[in-house]
């Protein structure tokens, strides 16, 4: 399938609203805003800890969620409340919680897409923590959005096509 | 009656929430797996009563582990417990196999209601 940029604009409308839903129903967060910055991103900062998972079929993409360590926390421990966490693996669930967020945020941005028929695969959440600046190569496009929430910020990344780059962001020539 | 159940999620953080959500429905998680193909051995070793299933694994995804262990245990109940919520996505994991289908967030009322309906087609 053809990777066509002019999709962007509605997966981040759909993301927004998922992600809205999402921190309200898991740990009782209220998004306070966002911003976008469309197709013209040149390159893009990853802070702390990023979530990367790729939407396949006609999407085509591979989004990046980059959290502050405020929001991380909140998450986690509003996620892990009522589940037992074992002594000295708080930095495993951490990274769980985000990529489980995530997950759920992405596989909710399908029903988002009901008229396409082909089924749209939602690769499993890649978790780095690393952060890092990677700039566009000229046959990719590169989108953000920055979603302010009460408890910190999460920064939204889309790349695409998706098979320039492989699961962790790196590009493949 | 309480039922013998497998869960097979690639999130530790899932697998925890839903171990937690069937015992306080008073069934008892007899194994978990976090990939396709280690649920297929769950499924194997155990034969429960029920599993539930991801859709996103490494390895084997949660759709192909269903479609392997219906061809091999064709009354087995397989639910789908995923944040997928394309129509297309739920009709191809019911054409693989699986019982039923919930979404997440999962809550206790939800799974109940979904356990109900699978146990009941099945019978």
């Amino acid at each position: 399938m053809t990777f066509n940029k002019t999709i962007i604009p509605r997966v981040m409308a759909s993301i927004l609203g998922q992600t809205r839903e999402v921190l309200a129903a898991e740990a009782v967060i209220a998004v306070d805003g966002a911003e976008t910055f469309d197709c013209d991103v040149t390159r893009l900062h990853l802070h702390d800890m990023t979530v990367i998972a790729g939407l396949g079929g006609p999407i085509s993409l591979l989004i990046a969620f980059s959290f502050e360590g405020s929001l991380v926390e909140a998450l986690f421990n509003r996620v892990t409340a009522d589940i037992e966490v074992p002594p000295g693996e708080e930095d495993l669930y951490r990274r769980e919680t985000a990529g489980e967020i995530v997950n759920t945020i992405l596989g909710l941005c399908t029903t988002d897409f009901q008229n396409i028929e082909e089924s749209i695969a939602l690769s499993p959440p890649v978790i780095i923590e690393d952060a890092r600046c990677i700039h566009r190569p000229k046959n990719a496009v590169f989108a953000n959005m920055r979603i302010r929430t009460e408890r910190g910020i999460v920064s939204v990344s889309f790349v695409g096509p998706r098979d320039l780059f492989d699961d962790h962001l790196n590009y493949q020539s | 009656m309480p039922l013998k159940v497998i869960i097979a999620d690639d999130s530790i953080i899932t697998v925890k929430k839903l171990l937690v959500l069937m015992e306080g429905l008073g069934h008892q998680v007899v194994a978990t797996a976090s990939t396709g193909r280690e649920a297929i051995e769950a499924y194997r070793r155990h034969r429960p009563d029920l599993m539930t299933m991801d859709i996103s694994m490494p390895d084997m995804d949660g759709m192909e582990a269903t479609a392997h262990i219906v061809a091999e245990f064709p009354e087995a109940r397989i639910m789908m417990v995923t944040s997928h919520g394309q129509e297309r996505m739920v009709i191809d994991s019911l054409d693989a196999g699986a019982k039923g289908y919930v979404l997440k967030p999962v809550r206790i009322e939800k799974l109940s209601d979904m356990i109900a309906k699978v146990m009941e087609r099945s019978t």
